[in-house]
């Protein structure tokens, strides 16, 4: 169910991104979905990627920190309204959303959108009561 | 002014000491202890010039025999307490016994008249909490001149220019840092400082060097003085200004004053630079041995135009330890470490600390390498390691940190 | 005026005195106080040339003492009051006076000593009314009085005192070193050692406090009398009720 994300510390340096995405490219790693959170100062760079552990392992070794996250890619009905249901549907149950981005594959006519949770257990669980599709991690790393 | 020809003032010097170190030596075990070891008493010392026999005090003893360590009198007769950060994870703790309050505000009273502070002037103090102390002798000596004391108060940048503009301030006292933080607010909000009252501005705490006093002088349309004492231990003061601005008389009447070469102890010869050395002539609750300030400076053998005759120091910039001095307050690298490891449990295996030159103001600012341990995918989590460090460094330095965090990369530049 | 360095004194081979350095200055009472065995009384000893064994520096408007046997000091004009009074009881009145002017008459200033002798009987109009009676026959006070009078006699320019307060009533004592305030108004200046602390710091200028022969505390005796350690050592209880004017 959950969908590793693989989230990197940048200062706020010019080229930094390009560096890192190039570093991912040349080990022949595809990047399925990114976001950047910034502030002034620094920012974190957040990837899902096809190969983890490669990725991870390649960071690294160009010194640079990086951790990973477990989130979740929720399919979400590409119609006005879609993303609001599901948000009013977590917001009711009292679940937070810590952030989230959009998935660059649709899921047939869905579109993707990837969730932090604080308590992910319990968020998967909500949806899942409200017939909201969780997808899979195994699936999404080959969309 | 000092009222004594040299000879007096060296016959006073010498009782002074005399009865400070036979204090010292009986109702402080440190002081006692450390005489003992080189097999001196206190009736070894029979001039002032003997005083190169005994040995050194250093910020590391201050902090060692926290808290009442190092106090020479009973704690019921101490009326004020102060803390410093100090080189160890204690705080420096000192005290003062009515007697030294009374000295202190007739010294500091002293420097401010021959700043030109009388009863018409309206005074204005502006200190960051870590020089509250000098906040509080500052105010005392000014009410006794008669002067109209607006105390120091935390208060944003704009809340300072308008009491400085609408209460008529005419003197202010304040670091250097926040002289230059002033002057430029003053610029961006388009306040003319032509228009203000204040025409004397006492400057402490910080070296400044010629070109600095040049500019502030110029854009703030004042007259600087500088005053140098000690942020820890006893107070402001200890060497003030006179109209010639060359150097700074020392209050000789209540310190004595050395230069010595801080790689072998040794005291230069005549108006060389070296450490300066301080002993407290007059102080009961918390007497200082030869204390090794970590100031350069050297001393100026000329007199004195002015007529006063005590001797003057000139306050060179450079420190011969490795403390910061930030906005007035002296800082120790360890100190800093020590309260990096307690807001985060641990010492980050890359850090830098610096004093950031901002112009004329400087600050103090610490890098953080983000490991594995300190990352966090979530924003808000990295911005709390920020927020907590700088509140924690700044509660106990007592001056403001900017907290940067930092890749491993930034580190090897060094 | 004086000037005392480091003064060392021994008793045989006990250190009394451990490097006690002190000064009064022209015109000023200053007071030494201290407790009994303090190491005060050998000090004026010690000025006024009476200690065989010293070492330091004790100069008399910058001219140093140790050379100098005691008749010389008092040439040179230090006059000393001493513990115990020591006046000669078979004595009249008039002569003990005529006695503490001896160094004046080897002047031969016999008119001064006239005039000088009327001085110091105006000071003291108990002497006056008891001119010829024989100085045993005097009471405590009016001994002191004495002693105080006959070293006025050598015209010193340095009074030295030695616990006058001793043996005697809270109200003469108060009588007593009100001649001294006196005194110093008139340009003599004043070193007044004493046990009686309070009263002794409160006439004076300026204060040292010896103890166990070390000088530990000093400085304007206003400050030392507000000292919360001279309060609790020396001051006692009964501080309050004389300077309230009750004692």
């Amino acid at each position: 169910m959950r969908v590793e994300q693989i989230s990197i510390f940048l200062e706020n340096k010019a080229g930094r991104l390009a560096e890192v995405t190039t570093i991912i490219a040349e080990a022949g790693i595809n990047i399925r979905a990114l976001a950047l959170a910034d502030t002034s100062d620094f920012g974190v760079l957040r990837l899902i990627v096809n190969d983890n552990q490669k990725a991870e392992e390649t960071l690294k070794n160009h010194g640079f920190t990086v951790g990973t996250t477990e989130v979740i890619a929720v399919e979400v009905p590409d119609q006005p309204g879609g993303l609001q249901n599901i948000l009013a549907i977590l917001h009711k149950a009292g679940a937070n959303v810590e952030y989230m981005y959009a998935f660059v594959q649709q899921s047939g006519n869905n579109a993707v959108m990837i969730f932090r949770f604080d308590h992910i257990d319990a968020a998967v669980k909500i949806l899942e009561e409200n017939s909201v599709v969780v997808i899979d991690g195994n699936r999404l790393y080959s969309m | 002014m000092s009222n004594l020809d040299p000879e007096e003032r060296k016959q006073l010097q010498l009782e002074r000491l005399q009865s400070t170190l036979n204090r010292a030596f009986r109702n402080v075990p440190f002081h006692r202890n450390r005489l003992q070891e080189k097999g001196l008493e206190p009736s070894c010392i029979g001039s002032v010039d003997d005083l190169a026999l005994l040995p050194f005090m250093e910020r590391k003893h201050l902090g060692e025999h926290y808290p009442y360590g190092l106090f020479a009198v009973p704690l019921r007769d101490i009326v004020r307490i102060h803390s410093a950060p100090g080189t160890t994870s204690n705080p420096t703790v000192s005290g003062y016994t009515r007697q030294d309050m009374l000295f202190w505000r007739q010294m500091t009273a002293n420097a401010l008249e021959i700043s030109g502070v009388t009863s018409q002037d309206i005074l204005q103090i502006n200190l960051d909490f870590g020089l509250a102390n000098w906040g509080r002798d500052y105010k005392d000596s000014a009410e006794i001149i008669g002067a109209g004391v607006i105390p120091s108060t935390t208060l944003s940048l704009d809340k300072q220019l308008m009491v400085l503009r609408d209460y008529k301030t005419s003197v202010l006292i304040t670091t250097p840092s926040m002289a230059s933080e002033l002057a430029d607010h003053m610029l961006k909000s388009e306040v003319n400082p032509a228009k203000l009252s204040l025409t004397t501005l006492i400057l402490v705490g910080e070296h400044v060097d010629h070109s600095f006093r040049e500019l502030i002088e110029k854009q703030l349309h004042v007259k600087t003085w500088l005053h140098y004492g000690l942020s820890e231990v006893p107070g402001p003061a200890i060497a003030f200004e006179c109209s010639e601005h060359v150097g700074l008389h020392v209050n000789e009447e209540y310190f004595l004053a050395e230069i010595i070469d801080p790689q072998n102890g040794r005291v230069v010869g005549a108006g060389r630079a070296g450490e300066l050395v301080l002993t407290t002539l007059t102080t009961r609750a918390f007497p200082l041995i030869r204390f090794r300030t970590g100031d350069r400076a050297r001393f100026v053998r000329e007199i004195c135009p002015c007529g006063q005759s005590l001797s003057r120091i000139e306050w060179l910039g450079r420190r011969t330890d490795d403390m910061l001095n930030i906005r007035g307050v002296k800082v120790h690298q360890q100190q800093i470490l020590l309260q990096i490891k307690r807001a985060l449990g641990f010492v980050p295996d890359h850090y830098h600390i610096s004093k950031q030159q901002q112009g004329l103001k400087n600050l103090l600012e610490v890098w953080i390498f983000v490991d594995d341990t300190l990352f966090s995918d979530e924003i808000k989590a990295l911005e709390s390691v920020v927020k907590r460090v700088g509140s924690i460094l700044h509660e106990n330095l007592g001056v403001p940190v900017t907290i940067r965090l930092k890749e491993k990369d930034s580190f090897g530049r060094e | 005026m004086l000037q005392i360095k480091n003064l060392k004194c021994y008793y045989g081979r006990i250190m009394a005195i451990k490097g006690v350095s002190l000064s009064v200055r022209q015109g000023e009472l200053v007071s030494l106080i201290g407790a009994n065995g303090a190491g005060k009384s050998t000090l004026l000893q010690a000025v006024c040339g009476l200690l065989e064994h010293w070492e330091g520096e004790i100069k008399l408007e910058g001219r140093g003492l140790h050379t100098l046997d005691s008749s010389q000091i008092v040439k040179n004009g230090i006059s000393l009051v001493p513990e115990g009074r020591m006046i000669f009881p078979p004595l009249s009145v008039m002569d003990n006076l005529k006695l503490g002017a001896y160094t004046m008459y080897r002047r031969k200033m016999h008119a001064e000593v006239k005039q000088d002798l009327e001085m110091v009987l105006d000071l003291f109009p108990v002497l006056r009314a008891r001119i010829h009676q024989a100085a045993g026959t005097l009471s405590g006070g009016e001994q002191q009085m004495l002693a105080i009078a006959r070293a006025l006699m050598a015209r010193p320019k340095l009074l030295l005192l030695d616990e006058p307060s001793m043996g005697l009533a809270p109200l003469l004592v108060k009588k007593i070193l009100a001649t001294l305030v006196k005194l110093r108004e008139n340009g003599i200046t004043i070193l007044l050692v004493e046990q009686n602390a309070q009263a002794a710091l409160k006439i004076a200028d300026r204060g040292y406090v010896l103890e166990t022969g070390s000088v530990v505390l000093q400085g304007p005796a206003e400050y030392l009398l507000n000292d919360d350690e001279v309060k609790r050592a020396y001051l006692g209880k009964d501080y309050k009720e004389f300077y309230e004017g009750r004692a």
